[in-house]
């Protein structure tokens, strides 16, 4: 599949949303915004997105993974310019012997540039879920802030979840944030909903669903019953 | 009318031993007041009658009516009428109130409720429970208060409709205005369902009906009376009962090691 490429003119604003993608080169000037959404259904791909956002410029990604089977996406945002901006939100969900990596990394290229990381992932039977990158602030970026957030549930004994995104800091007066959890399903979440009424299924699939929703209430109605039908088959 | 039979109970929780031989009988048709000291087991029996696998029955057994529950999920006993109105309320991030109550609903149905129906019976709940109708759109328990989290397990009492009600410590955390529309409701309930309840204050067993007060002491019933019995209790505290011949669980003993420079000295000591 041939690369997408995205080019935001000064001032311009932009919502696309993709269900057929794998590469993906992004270039915002000025001023620009972009609203990107991204769903993934399909089996083993790699897809591999590059960004570079320009002077007070921003990015704002979901990203819904249910691929199945091999799945590595690689992503690289180049903050270029003084108040650049990301924000980044990714939920995946895996089953049987599914692989998944993440490895999304930002590169404060200057100083006065933002990046937040959001990544969520349910995994289930044999699967495994990886998410790793950098965020980097680079030397003379004074006065930028990056943050990290990794959770991923493992469901079952054999499931395998892996969240170690890194943080590099070359500079002062900065300030970033990182945190990483892996985990297994809460107890105490499971016996209230089951007090209730609902099975181990239903009180699986009602966590997972509440767990992967900020992501997937971002999409257009038609992603959304697309994301549904993909959780409850896995489900 | 329903009834529950706890007989000859032994629970520990990570092998220590809580309850000890319980034994106790009521039905639908009652009210009891469940009381005694922190840590006698109070919680442990409530959470056992409930499924809590983190609650490992030694021996003994549940009953409801003529059917054994012991081995039975969580949600089959909600199924058959069982209803734990919790302590801490868990607060399930992401999961909205309003499609977790329609799922709770639906777990209780042959067919689905229609919207219709559903929205009046949650708007009666609110209404009800004196809790804002805009709520219902909030994640489960998500930033709500520690009065407000009590006040919804009550909605959900109303309406999954159970016959048998376990309410531990409600009133823990609702304001005087609250206590009273929980116990409010609580009384115009009681016609319908029979109640155990929990409580470290007599202020609410003041605002309901009670039929019997049990009180639990080291994992057992210790003493069962009437209402005087509550006043008793919370004029005296529960010190007078030793006199009646009732043991108390004897004092863990404080291990003498407490922190890493104690513990330094003792092993230095036990060197010598």
């Amino acid at each position: 599949m041939s690369c997408k490429e995205i080019v935001l003119k000064k001032n311009e604003k932009s919502v696309l949303e993709y269900t057929d993608f794998s590469d993906l080169k992004i270039e915002l000037s000025e001023g620009s915004n972009l609203s990107l959404k991204l769903a993934n259904f399909k089996e083993n791909q790699e897809i591999k997105i590059y960004g570079k956002v320009g002077k007070n410029a921003g990015i704002s990604v979901v990203f819904a993974d249910f691929s199945k089977n091999f799945t590595k996406v690689i992503s690289q945002i180049d903050l270029a310019e003084e108040g650049a901006f990301c924000d980044w939100h990714l939920a995946t969900l895996s089953n049987k012997k599914d692989n998944k990596t993440f490895d999304i990394s930002f590169k404060h290229l200057v100083g006065k540039t933002t990046s937040i990381m959001d990544n969520y992932g349910v995994a289930r039977d044999e699967s495994k879920i990886v998410f790793s990158g950098v965020s980097h602030i680079t030397e003379g970026a004074k006065g930028s802030n990056a943050k990290q957030n990794a959770k991923i549930i493992v469901f079952d004994p054999n499931s395998q979840g892996v969240a170690s995104p890194i943080l590099k800091i070359d500079e002062n007066e900065v300030q970033a944030s990182h945190g990483a959890v892996v985990g297994q399903l809460n107890s105490d979440h499971m016996f209230y909903l089951m007090s209730r009424g609902l099975t181990r299924d239903e009180a699986r699939m009602i966590i997972t669903l509440g767990y992967l929703k900020p992501v997937c209430d971002k999409f257009s109605s038609e992603t959304q019953l697309k994301i549904e039908n993909a959780i409850k088959e896995v489900m | 009318m329903s009834k529950l039979k706890i007989e000859n109970l032994f629970v520990s929780v990570k092998d220590k031993e809580i309850l000890k031989g319980l034994t106790l009988e009521f039905s639908s048709e009652e009210t009891i007041a469940l009381l005694g000291p922190n840590g006698n087991g109070k919680s442990t029996l409530l959470q056992t009658i409930m499924g809590n696998l983190n609650y490992t029955i030694k021996s003994g057994n549940i009953w409801f009516d003529d059917k054994d529950i012991t081995k039975l999920s969580v949600d089959e006993r909600s199924k058959l009428g069982l209803f734990l109105g919790m302590q801490y309320p868990s607060e399930v991030p992401g999961v909205n109130n309003s499609d977790f109550l329609k799922s709770a609903l639906n777990a209780h149905r042959e067919k689905p409720v229609s919207l219709f129906e559903f929205y009046k019976l949650i708007n009666n709940a609110y209404k009800k429970m004196h809790i804002p109708f805009e709520m219902s759109t909030r994640n489960l328990n998500e930033g709500f208060s520690g009065g407000e989290k009590k006040k919804n397990e009550i909605l959900q009492m109303l309406i999954l409709n159970p016959s048998i009600v376990m309410l531990d410590e409600i009133d823990s955390g609702l304001d005087v205005d609250a206590i009273q529309i929980v116990a409010n409701v609580i009384k115009e309930e009681q016609e319908k369902r029979g109640f155990l309840i929990v409580s470290h204050y007599a202020k609410l067993y003041d605002l309901i009906k009670i039929d019997k007060a049990v009180v639990l002491v080291d994992g057992k019933v210790a003493k069962v009376g009437d209402k005087s019995l509550i006043k008793k209790i919370d004029e005296q505290g529960y010190e007078w009962l030793k006199s009646e011949g009732v043991e108390f669980k004897k004092e863990e003993k404080m291990s003498s090691v407490s922190i890493g420079t104690c513990a330094t000295k003792e092993a230095l000591k036990g060197s010598k």
